[in-house]
């Protein structure tokens, strides 16, 4: 009589090989999920990017033309000495303040 | 799509306009004549629902796979929607039809006001990298396109002497109990110049301390609609927009560039969607009516007349075929592109509280050192991409001033929210404080996009990903 046996799984597929295969698989896997996190660690690099121009230009006009609070700017001096006297002046309360509005939508 | 990893090689998103149009429906937190739904989404939404995570009010309605919808009365127009949309699916108004057809008129007298974060982002249009500067090359290709430049940095300027001022009366009037302070502005080069400041401090009855920046249309509205009893905290002063309008046909047309009032046409360019719906607030006329009551003009016309975002101006150059990189960097600035330090870093978080920092410090202590000392920088502050800042500054007084208030410093506890984060993640509780009335705080900037400004509503779409600040997890789970 013939009996069905049953090959080992072992004939198809080696430990080793399972190993093998399951090894890849995993560092393939682990390779690609660190590659995803870099999408968000570098979400803000523009960000970044353009604040360091931003604090440049600061150095900049610092260097060139040596002003870096905004009372040194020459035409801020001309501004005021000409036309608007003093900050909180008649012309400043008139022209550069303001007043809010109180907005009810019910949230 | 731009869920790409790469980033920073000037590759940025198009992103589609439509011209100005009023919204069809009853709105109940705008007045006649505002602005309404500056953004909107377009029926190209897939419903990734990435938008609605960016959103600090909650206006961004809708599910995973539904076209999403802005409920325009709890929006305040920020524009991160837009900046973070990776289809680039929501649309933004523009005025860029009707700036070009003024600046075709002989008759119009067109002033660009440039704004600090325009400057570090435009080149990223035009194939260079984020960061890249362009200052006198950006005002030569406006000139060459027909406009007169006035710098909205001269107005951030104008802003933190205004601003400043105004600090120092409330610390006068709530922490020492001043009915009145005097002191001098004074800088010592290139000679000496002193400007002597006398402040009645009765009008500060109703200024209370921690004083807010109010810099920021967007959060002005977010005070406004959703934190009504705040608003006497939020400085008086205009934004720096609004303040260069009124000065431009005020002071400009009058004694600089000696021009009728009624021919100039003020354009805002602007990195904010937000900086649209404020210069269509009705109160924003004080030109006008200042003008008219010296019997100088007759029609009415608005501070602002138009804004444009940095996106807009790209296309602007485009269609006049002028690429603002071929210009030289190295022209010397004249009249109101006169700007220092403290007003060009108004663009990134931290920087209106540096800048006014760094004239109060000047003020009170008396000191003046060379431009490029580091006792001008206040690194504390700097927002960076951190969601909230604190810091404690000392600022040690002149003798004049210790003999009239008798103290020998004054500490400021100050804090600086850098984006006010998802539902108003990283505000409310500075917010509850203050109205409790615990708050620690003397000094509060709150800037409503993550970065500051050069991270606003109206920049170039980078496509290196999404804006979030806080760490972890991209979504809430």
């Amino acid at each position: 009589m013939k009996w069905f046996v049953e090959k080992p799984a072992s004939v198809r597929l080696s430990r080793r090989a399972l190993l093998k295969i399951f090894g890849i698989s995993i560092a393939a896997i682990a390779v690609g999920a660190y590659k995803i996190t870099d999408l968000f660690a570098h979400r803000n690099k523009y960000i970044k990017m353009r604040q360091k121009g931003q604090y440049k230009d600061d150095e900049r006009v610092r260097k060139v033309y040596k002003l870096a609070a905004s009372h040194q700017n020459p035409m801020i001096k001309r501004f005021y000495d000409e036309f608007a006297i003093q900050p909180f002046g008649e012309v400043s309360e008139e022209l550069l303040h303001t007043t809010y509005f109180k907005r009810t939508g019910g949230f | 799509m731009s869920l790409c990893i790469k980033g920073g090689e000037g590759l940025v998103e198009k992103i589609r306009t439509f011209p100005p149009s009023p919204v069809n429906e009853k709105l109940k937190t705008y007045r006649k004549g505002e602005l309404a739904g500056i953004v909107r989404v377009s029926d190209r939404c897939v419903g990734c629902d990435t938008c609605r995570t960016q959103c600090p009010t909650g206006a961004m309605m809708g599910e995973i796979g539904t076209r999403h919808k802005i409920d325009y009365d709890r929006c305040i127009n920020c524009g991160q929607c837009l900046i973070n949309c990776p289809f680039g699916a929501i649309e933004q108004m523009s005025f860029l039809d009707e700036v070009m057809k003024k600046l075709e008129d002989k008759n119009s007298f067109v002033v660009a006001i440039v704004a600090p974060a325009v400057r570090v982002a435009l080149a990223e249009e035009f194939g260079k990298p984020p960061g890249t500067l362009t200052v006198s090359r950006l005002h030569l290709a406006l000139k060459k396109a027909g406009f007169h430049i006035f710098e909205n940095n001269f107005a951030a300027d104008q802003t933190i002497m205004e601003e400043g001022t105004e600090l120092i009366g409330r610390i006068a009037y709530w922490e020492l109990g001043l009915k009145e302070i005097e002191f001098e502005i004074k800088d010592i080069r290139p000679i000496s110049w002193v400007k002597k400041v006398k402040l009645d401090l009765k009008e500060f009855e109703n200024k209370p301390l921690p004083q807010f920046t109010s810099c920021c249309p967007a959060w002005v509205r977010y005070a406004e609609v959703y934190y009504p009893e705040i608003l006497p905290h939020l400085s008086s002063c205009k934004s720096p927009q609004q303040m260069a309008g009124p000065t431009a046909k005020t002071y400009g047309a009058l004694k600089v560039w000696k021009v009728n009032p009624e021919r100039i046409y003020t354009v805002g360019i602007m990195p904010c969607t937000a900086k649209i719906y404020e210069a269509s607030r009705p109160e924003f006329d004080s030109a006008w009516r200042w003008l008219k009551e010296k019997g100088l003009v007759t029609t009415k016309f608005k501070d602002v007349d138009a804004v444009l975002t940095t996106r807009d101006l790209a296309e602007l150059f485009r269609r006049k075929g002028i690429n603002p990189i071929e210009f030289s960097e190295n022209e010397k600035p004249e009249n109101f592109e006169w700007y220092s330090g403290g007003g060009t870093i108004f663009g990134t978080s931290g920087g209106v509280m540096e800048a006014a920092l760094r004239f109060a410090w000047s003020v009170l202590s008396g000191q003046e050192p060379p431009a490029l000392s580091e006792k001008w920088n206040f690194v504390k502050v700097r927002g960076y991409t951190h969601p909230r800042v604190e810091a404690k500054i000392t600022i040690p007084l002149k003798s004049e001033l210790k003999k009239e208030i008798g103290l020998d410093e004054v500490t400021l506890n100050v804090c600086v929210v850098n984006g006010i984060g998802y539902r108003g993640l990283h505000i409310k509780d500075v917010l509850e404080e203050v109205l409790a009335g615990t708050s620690k705080y003397h000094f509060i900037e709150v800037m409503t996009c993550p970065g500051g400004c050069l991270n606003g509503g109206g920049q170039p779409v980078e496509p290196m990903g999404t804006s979030w600040i806080d760490p972890v997890l991209p979504l809430p789970l």
